[in-house]
């Protein structure tokens, strides 16, 4: 049986990513749709506009170390 | 780590010889011209008509065109502009000499598959006997060539011996032998002073094995005629001069755009470029008779990489964010060891890792040459990739189960974390470096320098002081940083500490792709195993999950890896010191040499 505590930890560990991809997920797709945008009016800019692309995708990656601190500092 | 360094050059001469000066400029190919500004005694230069040398190339190429009867509809009316005959002469040689060049190809591999026939049929005739008996299951047949009969030697392993003849001297041995004891027959023949003859492996026998090669010849000769045939009745011996006569366009439209470049007055003209230091003298000694002034070069100079051996493949991911201001950092050597370090990190599977070196040289065995840069970057990339997985015992997730040299990435994940974390401050505190020898090389106050360098030490420093509970000295170092920060930036300074743990953390990406690499492999093999428990059909889905599944796996993380390890390089590394703002050196130089290989 999962005591209270480890379930909290673990709500917590999926609202950090969870909202996290969420918000990256939109920022991406409004990015994403420049880019493609761009890249039709300039093939040579794929290759910017991919990374460009992938910018807002660090906002997910501070979910996840927030989710991975919170497992693995205050859930062991 | 820094462009090359190059030298300004202004070469004076007279319009006479300008064509020939041109000429012999473009020949040397080591100059990158660049635009003079006009003076009150030199003005602009106008391109060179030529009309005469157009002409004669055009001619030339429509008469190629009716004798080779390849496209009637290849005319040109009057005289178009350069680029235009450029064009049609490129579609001309992609329609018709590409299809030539296939054939030609096809041409030399059906030679190659002939030359290994013919080497195979010469053994076996060489042979005194057939060779007609089966093989028994488990063996190989050898055939010896030795001295003396090998019926007496004691060989360590046991042969059958199907047939010996003596001919011209030499005895001829057909032998079988297990296929274990191969490696032991081959150490024990040196000794024996016999020698094994190479033979193909006939499962039938010689006989019928010289049926099929006769076959196969015979085959390839229909092949190489009706190629024959196409490849003279399409060419005729032309192409070569097609392409010598494009060759020469290109070269000719070179020289006609470069003199916009030029000054000139009545009687002179003068080009101004740049070249690599050691080249001056070259150019000296090629133009005796005409003035060339050396000096140093300015800041409009273009930039010439140096990279050399491996790190030049890697030049695209630092020129697709910007060429390196000239005199300046090229940040390339560093590149090319960090992007496959950090690809491998986060693709680290085994199996992906192969099938992406698999892919590579497949690609390499199509194309050639031509993608040799990618192929590289992502070769590296690959091995990169391997050598991860067998760290975490990845192997298409847990498909192929593998011993991990360290732990998988499931439970070690908060180690991980840690040393992604760690790579990511030995890669920012590299780009610090950097930034301080930049400031070295612009010869930057020292004020000024400390001010752009300073700011992320001192925050290390303040954090590392906290660590160790030394308050005061942490407090002293955030208010110098403080001040410094107010002073570069203004209020708005400050945000350049948060800026700095947003970019460290950001290598905690590092981790994450990791995980979802893994992550995902696991999920497909986990619907994999449940499909295998349905029975008679389950075999088939199980093999169509784990194929379909791993294979989407690969070309997204492919794709994710690849992103994220030049964004790992432009968006947290290259900020801190990289200043792409320069141009390419480009020599002036004959533009496609010949190539003789078709003729």
């Amino acid at each position: 049986m999962v005591d209270m505590t480890t379930g909290l930890i673990a709500i917590g560990a999926g609202i950090a990513i969870g909202f996290a991809a969420l918000g990256s997920g939109i920022g991406q797709g409004i990015a994403s749709s420049a880019a493609a945008g761009a890249t039709a009016e300039n093939e040579k800019l794929l290759a910017k506009m991919l990374v460009f692309a992938a910018l807002p995708e660090t906002q997910a990656i501070y979910g996840f170390v927030i989710a991975i601190l919170l497992l693995f500092v205050f859930g062991q | 780590m820094k462009t090359e360094d190059l030298s300004k050059l202004l070469v004076f001469g007279s319009i006479q010889d300008k064509k020939e000066i041109i000429s012999r400029l473009q020949h040397l190919g080591v100059m990158h011209i660049s635009k003079a500004d006009p003076s009150n005694q030199l003005v602009q230069d106008s391109p060179m008509q030529g009309v005469d040398v157009m002409s004669h190339l055009l001619l030339n190429l429509q008469y190629i065109a009716k004798q080779t009867n390849l496209d009637t509809s290849f005319t040109l009316e009057g005289l178009p502009p350069v680029e235009k005959v450029i064009e049609q002469a490129n579609e001309f040689v992609e329609k018709h000499l590409g299809k030539v060049e296939d054939l030609s190809n096809e041409k030399k591999s059906l030679l190659r598959k002939h030359a290994r026939i013919l080497a195979q049929r010469s053994e076996i005739e060489k042979l005194p006997f057939a060779l007609n008996h089966r093989v028994p299951s488990a063996h190989q047949r050898i055939v010896l060539l030795s001295e003396n009969s090998v019926a007496g030697y004691p060989f360590p392993v046991k042969l059958k011996i199907q047939q010996e003849m003596k001919n011209q001297g030499q005895f001829f041995t057909e032998v079988f032998v297990l296929n274990k004891d191969l490696n032991q027959l081959h150490n024990s023949l040196r000794k024996s002073q016999s020698k094994q003859i190479n033979l193909p492996e006939m499962p039938l026998g010689s006989v019928q094995f010289l049926h099929t090669l006769q076959r196969e010849e015979k085959d390839i000769n229909e092949k190489l005629d009706e190629i024959e045939k196409d490849f003279f009745r399409k060419i005729n011996g032309k192409q070569s001069k097609i392409k010598f006569l494009i060759t020469s366009l290109e070269n000719y439209r070179e020289q006609a755009n470069i003199t916009q470049k030029f000054l000139q007055s009545k009687n002179f003209f003068a080009v101004q470029g740049y070249v690599v230091k050691k080249d001056v003298q070259r150019i000296k000694n090629s133009f005796p008779e005409t003035t060339i002034i050396s000096m140093p070069a300015d800041t409009k100079a273009p930039s010439k990489l140096k990279n050399k051996g491996f790190a030049k493949f890697f030049e695209p991911i630092t020129t697709m964010f910007g060429i390196p201001t000239y005199s300046l950092i090229d940040p390339t050597p560093l590149v090319s060891l960090f992007f496959p370090f950090f690809f491998g990190f986060m693709l680290s599977d085994v199996g992906y890792g192969l099938l992406l070196l698999i892919s590579i040289f497949a690609i390499y065995f199509q194309v050639g040459e031509k993608f040799k840069t990618p192929l590289i970057i992502f070769g590296t990339s690959a091995v990169s990739s391997i050598i991860f997985g067998m760290v975490f015992g990845s192997f298409f997730g847990n498909l192929v189960p593998i011993t991990p040299l360290y732990q998988d990435s499931f439970s070690a994940s908060f180690i991980i974390l840690q040393v992604s974390l760690l790579i990511g401050l030995v890669h920012i505190n590299l780009g610090v470096l950097l930034q301080i020898y930049q400031q070295f090389l612009k010869k930057t106050p020292l004020a000024k320098a400390l001010q752009v360098t300073l700011p992320i030490p001192l925050i290390e420093g303040a954090v590392v002081l906290l660590l160790f509970k030394q308050y005061l000295a942490a407090i002293i170092v955030a208010i110098i940083l403080l001040i410094l920060l107010y002073r570069e930036k203004g209020f708005f300074g400050i945000m350049d500490i948060t800026g700095f743990f947003g970019t460290w953390f950001s290598y905690a990406r590092l981790l994450a792709l990791s995980l979802a690499t893994a992550g995902v492999a696991l999920a497909v093999n986990i619907v994999a195993q449940k499909a295998l428990s349905l029975g008679k059909i389950g075999f088939v889905l199980w093999l169509f999950v784990i194929a379909f599944g791993h294979l989407f796996n690969f070309v997204l993380n492919i794709i994710g890896c690849t992103i994220h390890s030049v964004r790992l390089h432009y968006v947290e590394f290259f900020s801190l010191f990289y200043e792409g703002e320069g141009h390419p050196f480009k020599e002036f130089k004959i533009q496609r040499k010949m190539n003789g290989s078709e003729d």
